[in-house]
């Protein structure tokens, strides 16, 4: 076995129901393979070619009854092809769907235990991991309750932590990423993230656009059983959208011209998008008079929080403030709010800078700030010295949960290095409000305006179209 | 090893006897979890039983096992050994029909190998098999004292029995996908089986002519025999059991093969 050859490899993958009226034509239709047919056909998938690299990851898109899931249980071989074939190179851990195989009269324990047997594992190792899946799950007592008593949100963070807690060489999963709360979601994906920095190879179908993008190298498109496109998944998302937006008779057209793009290998080179030219008037003074900031929400709590560094500082007591210093995490779009922490130093430290960094629930950054450029870091700090960080920022964001981390940076040896780190430290929501016009990540409203008006013929005449900023 | 090599459902069995007894105990597990005495019914349940045999065909009936008198419960406990011996097959192929359409998450959710459900449930039958073994003797020595030495030669005597159950079970779990109406079929047969098999009477007196025709149910063979070595303290004609064994064998291969033939449709049916 070379490290060459692709983990996952199919060839000219096909599945075809036989859709029978009665089960025993399925039967018969077994006993006596001749002539009459007692079946009609449905093709679910047809003729997909596939190649995995190994410690790639692929998202798979399209819309329901696209064939992805068919797709997947075919290439973990829970479902014969009806033409091509699978080759895997590497253990596969399949996560078709969450808690199969769990018998609701016994313990969160005895499950994720027999859980792990039926995933290939000796029972030593299965009891070597559970501590694993207690960690991730973290359902207190529950583990060992029947599952039957559990709440759907914590059978489904059971099901995620035993699904994942093996070292799998080849991870499918099928729509299984979107369980539980926020704070479980970027916890899954950590762990999915980690897997990958293992070098797994992962292959997973999702409806979460966002998913997609920031996990993939490669996406595909499914559409009506065939495999439509197969780029980077910024402009497989993109089809995938304009396919869900189509109206039902003009999927051809749409199908052909992706096949098309397909063909040629240059997808995505335009996509420039009219559509959000009525952005509308946006009320840039103050409206009324006492402002609502929000308020805090005492159980939520940032569950994927990860710490290093050096131990010669201690960052604590992360924070998000209004302007009269009231602690929020439920945020309202638009205000302006101070983001706080307190560092203590135990040790000495030279050359500090202070850091922060937004992300999102999928561990995207989106945008961070420190307190002094590289070349101008404060001078000395005495042992024992504590000091208040504070940060502003608009929260000029889309209707979502962000997570912020905090930094302190100091030369030693003469590298900069992290006396101490806190990653997903804070979080906070934002809540929708009627502006509900915005997509994506940040409220870009606020900050651009958009014009528009003919191009001149010559290039050399006039300006084009603007899209300047405000400030 | 090719699927239809004829020792490849014992190399499968091997491979998996981590996750088989695993699934064995949980089914008896799951049978008795949440009642207040828990696995102790596994055995009140055949104690219960043996009591109730041992009243009626002792009290009541006055039923004789052939010639032999049935003074002290003798009768009761023929027909007990004869019934737990039976009730491996029965009750493993009873289940067969149900046990395929019943697992289906095993089948299109998880990388499954589903023949080892055979396995799962004659491990767990074989279960109920010793605890009711165990009372058995426990009852013998007190009313009649110590079994002869040959007893010991049961669980061998018995293969034949546990070859024939994964093979039938096997082709009753397969079919029972695609034709719901296995269970009723099944229910029939094995109903019928026990009272065509040598457990309420001594095979010795079935007429002559249809002596034949009856041991051409292995079943019978093997229950004669397991009287014989179990309480009679008789040797086996071991080219008999061989030949029991053989046939046995077979249908346990061609039930396997049947299997592994037939369940790459099962995901398309469930």
């Amino acid at each position: 076995m070379s490290s060459e050859d692709p983990s996952i490899e199919a060839c000219g993958l096909g599945k075809t129901f036989a859709l029978y009226d009665r089960p025993e034509d399925r039967l018969k239709q077994m006993l006596w393979p001749g002539r009459k047919r007692f079946y009609r056909e449905f093709v679910a998938v047809r003729d997909v070619d596939l190649r995995v690299a190994r410690g790639e990851c692929v998202g798979i898109v399209g819309r329901n009854g696209s064939g992805k899931s068919t797709l997947l249980k075919m290439i973990c071989g829970t479902l014969a092809p009806s033409s091509g074939e699978v080759q895997l190179r590497g253990r596969v851990a399949p996560i078709l769907a969450l808690g199969a195989g769990f018998s609701p009269e016994f313990t969160g324990r005895e499950n994720v235990l027999l859980n792990g047997v039926m995933l290939g594992q000796s029972r030593r190792e299965a009891i070597d991991r559970i501590q694993t899946v207690i960690d991730f799950a973290d359902i207190g007592d529950f583990f060992d309750q029947p599952v039957k008593r559990y709440s759907s949100g914590m059978y489904s963070r059971l099901a995620f932590a035993a699904a994942i807690a093996s070292r799998p060489e080849i991870l499918v999963m099928d729509e299984v990423l979107a369980v539980g709360d926020e704070a479980f979601t970027r916890k899954c994906f950590a762990r999915i993230e980690e897997i990958k920095a293992e070098g797994a190879t992962i292959l997973f179908a999702s409806h979460a656009p966002n998913l997609v993008v920031e996990l993939c190298d490669r996406a595909i498109l499914m559409d009506a059983g065939e495999c439509l496109l197969e780029a980077d998944p910024k402009t497989v998302i993109t089809h995938h959208q304009r396919l869900l937006f189509t109206p039902p008779g003009l999927d051809e057209d749409v199908r052909n011209e992706i096949r098309i793009l397909n063909f040629e290998g240059d997808c995505g080179a335009s996509e420039q998008r009219a559509d959000k030219a009525d952005l509308g008037s946006v009320p840039n003074a103050a409206i009324s008079d006492p402002v609502d900031y929000g308020r805090f929400d005492p159980e939520m709590r940032p569950e994927s929080t990860v710490e290093y560094g050096r131990g010669t500082a201690q960052i604590e007591n992360l924070r998000i403030l209004t302007p009269d210093g009231v602690a929020v995490n439920i945020l309202k779009p638009g205000l302006e709010y101070r983001y706080a922490y307190d560092v203590l130093f135990l040790e000495a430290a030279r050359g500090v800078r202070f850091g922060m960094m937004m992300r999102l629930v999928t561990g995207f950054e989106l945008g961070g700030q420190t307190s002094h450029s590289p070349g101008q870091a404060v001078g000395e700090i005495d042992a024992g010295t504590r000091m208040q960080v504070d940060f502003s920022f608009v929260a000029n964001l889309v209707p979502g949960t962000y997570f912020l981390n905090a930094g302190v940076l100091a030369l030693m040896e003469g590298e900069e290095t992290y006396l101490h780190r806190i990653v997903d430290g804070a979080m906070f929501k934002l809540l929708p409000t009627e502006r509900t016009r915005l997509t994506g990540q940040v409220d870009i409203s606020g900050a651009a305006e958009v014009s528009f008006r003919p191009i001149p013929q010559s290039p050399f005449e006039g300006q084009p179209a603007t899209i300047c900023g405000e400030n | 090893m090719s699927p239809h090599n004829p020792l490849s459902f014992v190399a499968t069995g091997w491979r998996h006897k981590e996750l088989i007894t695993q699934l064995a105990w949980r089914r008896i597990e799951t049978r008795y979890r949440g009642s207040v005495f828990g696995l102790l019914w596994a055995v009140f349940e055949p104690l219960a039983m043996l009591a109730i045999y041992t009243f009626v065909f002792s009290l009541v009936f006055k039923a004789r096992w052939g010639a032999l008198p049935n003074e002290r419960g003798e009768f009761a406990l023929f027909l007990f050994s004869g019934l737990t011996i039976y009730a491996i097959f029965s009750e493993s192929v009873n289940e067969a029909p149900q046990s395929i359409v019943g697992s289906e998450t095993f089948v299109k959710q998880l990388v499954f190998p589903t023949e080892i459900l055979a396995w799962v449930s004659v491990v767990s039958g074989l279960f109920k098999f010793s605890v009711s073994l165990a009372l058995l003797i426990v009852f013998y020595r007190w009313t009649q004292g110590n079994l002869p030495v040959t007893a010991l030669l049961l669980p061998v005597v018995i293969l034949p029995v546990i070859l024939l159950t994964l093979g039938v079970t096997w082709v009753f779990s397969s079919l029972g996908v695609f034709l719901r109406d296995c269970g009723q079929l099944v229910g029939l047969g094995t109903t019928g089986l026990l009272f065509l098999s040598p457990i309420f009477y001594p095979a010795s007196i079935v007429p002559e002519r249809y002596r034949d025709l009856y041991f051409a149910n292995p079943l019978a063979g093997v229950l004669e025999m397991s009287k014989l070595s179990l309480f009679e303290g008789g040797v086996p004609d071991p080219v008999e059991w061989l030949l029991l064994f053989g046939v046995s064998w077979a249908v346990a291969w061609a039930g396997h093969s049947w299997f592994i033939g037939t369940k790459s449709s099962f995901a398309d049916v469930l």
